[in-house]
């Protein structure tokens, strides 16, 4: 037949066109490659936004991305998507892309050769390598944050290196590693399908989450019952699907979680878990992260403070509503899922709020069992795969190593063929310290990749204000309010546009080709960095050589054969991310957080770590880490093994924290809370989704919210401008009341996406001791209306 | 009495005209059938096609052409989009949801306003809708030219909410793809059998 004919002439004419096009680095029959008669092809990718890490299919014609469509064969969203990630592919096209490299001259930003670029850039890195500071992203690719961890603590012997992971999740990591020892959620999202209770501790899972949410709450479609309890500051989309709303008082989480454990413990009762606690816990006190030993006995006394009554003056919480959920718990017949986000890490006792609710799963036996997790929701696409597991943190190495162990180091030296004492063992600054760095001028540069610190950053008159001063050298995709504050502009390849990996919430490493070309002269991050490495290298910079006198950087191409990956024309020709990632990969051994291998992803829709070799040389994946018989790594002698544990191995810490005031709280001067966040539609700071028209139609401005009696008092109603103000700053928004959410009375809410309605200016930059990381959810605040 | 009177004439009505119409004599058509007015004859653009058009892409969800109850939640939607549940509003019918599976609409279907000028411009070009799916010969049901994930109730877009190009001429039938089979090359997720 002629269709069937032509068909296969236009699948052999698009893949030799693709192939040519792409410069190899889509093989002939890769996994997803299918040509429809409307001639696109298809290739597998993870969606560009959140954590979840759906499994997109991304449809191109003649070298444009012109459809995307849930992946189906993807089991994270099983080809459901949600608003951004059905737009994914139109966040490449906005038509102010960055296309060339840029260097201030007298005042303005000129067009420069990437020559020129990546010289200025190498020359000022060498002169000043000490005070240079390297902030990255979450929604850097794996290979993009290892080739910054070579870059600079590998050689420039610095620990300047921070990523916007510090913002977003450092409370969830340090939370773990006190807790179990070791980063990274033990569930996965097979327990959102058997849970049968939910618990949200302060965050907004129909926006941020979505399909996520969906995935739990589309089982009522079928019939399966699922209670779910809201804990909230405010009514969202999120509480419209939940039984029960409890609302409570900023910072009062700390309480509640100790008024469950109190209510589980009360001897006489046995509500707990019993068994599960003497096999599996040890219990400690403290405020730090070493603590002092407690025994269970002093545990229960300790917890008396936290009475129904204490929870309700401190949280706000009414007795009836803690014990509801208290009971639930205690029920052992429960499945019970807890899922948290940036209500509990961006919290200045973030760290102590993720132990606690470690404890009540703990004290309650629902970990390691199938639909019972405290499941840390991830927000950025890859801040476990490249943050949390490539160590892109201040203190940290690849595969959970810290920069002050000598064993450690001793391993990253070998791996990289450096000379001993390259990498350097003093931690170096976390993101806040970073930009008051940069504000005081201790730090005289930095290089940002793929984030937005002009905007996103809290109390942005404080930690930006004089980054203008600095050289800073900024790789990004389209103009943004830092560009606005740099020295140097690096356009740069976006999503489909280069070769790539991300690690979801479900430790799930998922891998996609280059489908299209950036636009202009747009480059890859990871070259942008070897460039420079190159130039420092060829202009003698001694860090820049590893302990053979040879460029640090050795990339060789499927053959074996060293290329010179410095030079565009050539980079471009080779899969240089699968050479990056197999030199990356043992690294991940060492705590058990093995990733699989390059190829194995390219033929999976990713793989959940711990991933082992089989006998039969097939690849198994994990879905609950600890559990005997799941994770290959489990001592088969217990249920569960917390093989990392701290304290002692094999057992999880119960920690007695407290709770503990906020450093800002309403007064009479500024009687309101502040809590600020994301909407559905827009991704952090809008510079991809504000250039996408759905969904900037459907969202165009930022706003604040209140409750109506708040608003009433102040004569305030929708589209009134008001003036939001702080300690720190203040800026004009249109009111929203009866909007998206519902605020508590005396709190009010602003998203940061719009870069007109600077709302960091009004945060603090407090944050919590352990993790460093501030808390964008509670200050003080005075409404006026102009 | 006035309804029954109503119905009647309806039925003598709508018998006649398919009596005209050899090809389409209906054996037993549902009462619930009768009630509706299928026309069958051409009329203009239904708001469907204003509705296909904003979608970024083929595939792509359709924003919300109008304002919604609230914007918190999702509940609202199925009074008028669930399934079989089409409500009379000036004569148009209103599509029901080609999922009904999923509950949680306002995760994918953002509102629209026309009147919102685009922050900055944007250049991407969206994959535009099939042609016809293919016929073996005249009168032969034509293939499904596009994937039916998510697209499980076909009277959503086909039936008499949907564009007048596309609206089924027998809409009491209701076994669409025991006639109407998918293409393969327009299901990129299932094996490529070459």
């Amino acid at each position: 037949m002629i269709q069937q004919n032509r068909r296969a002439f236009l699948k052999q004419a698009a893949m030799a066109a693709a192939a040519g096009a792409l410069s190899g680095t889509l093989p002939a029959n890769f996994n997803g490659l299918a040509e429809g008669a409307d001639q696109l092809i298809w290739a597998k990718a993870p969606c560009r936004f959140c954590g979840t890490g759906c499994g997109v299919m991304v449809g191109v014609k003649d070298g444009k991305v012109v459809a995307v469509q849930g992946d189906l064969e993807n089991p994270v969203n099983r080809g459901l998507l949600c608003a951004k990630g059905y737009h994914v592919g139109s966040a490449l096209y906005g038509s102010d892309r960055l296309t060339q490299p840029m260097v201030r001259k007298n005042g303005a930003l000129q067009p420069v050769s990437w020559d020129e670029a990546i010289d200025t850039v190498a020359r000022f890195v060498m002169k000043h390598s000490a005070e240079f500071g390297v902030y990255g992203s979450g929604q850097w690719t794996i290979t993009e944050g290892y080739t910054a961890m070579k870059f600079l603590k590998g050689g420039c012997s610095s620990n300047h290196l921070d990523p916007n992971a510090r913002l977003c999740m450092a409370s969830a990591v340090v939370g773990m590693i006190t807790t179990y020892g070791v980063d990274e959620p033990a569930g996965s999202y097979d327990d959102f399908d058997e849970c049968d209770t939910v618990v949200l501790w302060g965050n907004n899972p129909a926006e941020m989450h979505p399909v996520l949410w969906s995935r739990i709450v589309d089982r009522r479609s079928k019939g399966d019952k699922i209670e779910i309890f809201d804990l909230a500051t405010r009514r969202t989309r999120s509480t419209e699907a939940a039984d029960h709303y409890i609302e409570f008082t900023p910072q009062g989480d700390l309480a509640i979680a100790n008024g469950i454990c109190r209510y589980l413990v009360q001897s006489g009762k046995g509500r707990y878990d019993r068994d599960w606690i003497e096999k599996n816990c040890v219990f400690r006190e403290g405020e730090d992260g070493a603590g002092k030993p407690m025994s269970f006995d002093d545990y229960a006394a300790w917890l008396e403070t936290y009475t129904p009554e204490y929870v309700e003056k401190v949280a706000g919480v009414p007795p009836h509503q803690l014990e509801r959920l208290a009971s639930t718990f205690a029920d052992p017949k429960r499945k019970v899922l807890s899922l948290w986000c940036m209500g509990m890490n961006q919290h200045t006792r973030g760290t102590w709020i993720n132990n606690l609710v470690y404890n009540v799963h703990f004290l309650s036996g629902k970990f390691g069992k199938p639909g019972s997790t405290a499941f840390s929701l991830t927000g950025q696409p890859s801040a476990c795969g490249t943050c949390r597991e490539v160590g892109t943190l201040a203190h940290a190495l690849p595969g959970g190593r810290l920069a002050a162990n000598e064993v450690h180091r001793s391993h990253v030296e070998t791996a990289w063929n450096l000379p001993s004492g390259r990498l350097n063992p003093k931690p170096g600054f976390h993101a806040v310290a970073m930009f008051d760095g940069l504000q005081s001028g201790t730090l005289k540069g930095a290089w940002v990749q793929v984030t937005n610190p002009a905007q996103s950053m809290p109390n942005l008159h404080k930690l930006t204000d004089k980054l203008k001063e600095r050289f800073l050298v900024v790789s990004d995709i389209y103009p943004t309010v830092t560009t606005d504050a740099a020295t140097v502009v690096l356009p740069s390849a976006c999503w489909v546009e280069k070769n790539g990996l991300f690690g979801n919430s479900e430790r799930r490493t998922q891998q996609w080709f280059k489908m299209v070309e950036p636009p202009g002269d747009a480059r890859d991050d990871v070259w942008q960095m070897i460039a420079v490495a190159h130039r420092m290298y060829e202009l003698g910079f001694a860090g820049m050589k590893d302990k053979d006198g040879k460029f640090l950087f050795s990339i060789k191409d499927a053959s074996g054969k060293e290329i010179e990956a410095w030079k565009w024309d050539v980079f471009r020709k080779h899969n240089v991310d699968k050479a990056l990632f197999e030199e990356y990969r043992p690294l991940t051994h060492l705590k058990q957080k093995n990733v699989a291998p390059y190829d194995e992803l390219v033929k999976t829709r990713g793989m959940r770590w711990p991933v082992t070799e089989q006998s039969d040389g097939t690849w198994k994946e994990t879905s609950r880490r600890f559990v005997r018989g799941e994770d290959p790594f489990a001592s088969p002698d217990r249920e569960i093994d917390f093989y990392w544990g701290k304290v002692e191995k094999g057992k999880a810490t119960i920690w007695a924290r407290p709770y503990q005031a906020p450093p800002e709280v309403p007064d009479e001067k500024y009687p309101f809370w502040l809590t600020t966040g994301r909407v559905l539609e827009h991704w952090h700071t809008g510079t991809m989704t504000r250039r996408v028209p759905q969904l900037n139609a459907a969202m165009p401005k930022a706003y604040v919210e209140m409750h109506p009696f708040d608003a009433r008092k102040l004569n305030i109603s929708t589209d009134d401008k008001v003036r939001i103000s702080s300690r720190r700053g203040a800026i004009e928004l249109p009111a929203w009341i009866n909007g998206r959410s519902l605020p508590q009375k005396g709190l009010v809410f602003v998203p940061f996406f719009e870069e007109t309605a600077l709302i960091n200016q009004v945060t603090l930059h407090e944050f919590c001791p352990l993790s460093k990381e501030p808390d964008y959810k509670k200050c003080a605040v005075k409404i006026e209306k102009v | 009495m006035k309804k029954t009177t109503f119905l009647c004439l309806a039925a003598v009505i709508a018998s006649l005209s398919w009596a005209a119409d050899p090809g389409k004599t209906p054996v037993n058509v549902p009462q619930s059938s009768r009630d509706r007015q299928f026309q069958i004859t051409p009329r203009e653009p239904a708001v469907g096609k204003e509705i296909a058009s904003t979608r970024s892409y083929f595939g792509a969800p359709p924003p919300v052409p109008h304002t919604i109850q609230s914007d918190r939640g999702s509940d609202w939607c199925l009074g008028c989009h669930a399934k079989e549940n089409r409500v009379r509003f000036k004569h148009k019918a209103i599509a029901p949801t080609p999922h009904a599976e999923y509950t949680q609409c306002m995760q994918c279907h953002v509102k629209r306003d026309d009147g919102i000028t685009p922050w900055r411009e944007n250049t991407f070009v969206g994959l535009d809708f099939p042609g016809k799916g293919s016929r073996a010969h005249d009168y032969s049901p034509p293939t499904v030219p596009h994937k039916t994930f998510m697209r499980e109730n076909c009277s959503s877009c086909h039936g008499p909410k949907g564009e007048h190009a596309i609206r089924t001429p027998h809409p009491y039938r209701s076994q669409c793809q025991q006639c109407h089979v998918a293409e393969l090359s327009q299901d990129y997720t299932r094996p490529q059998l070459d």
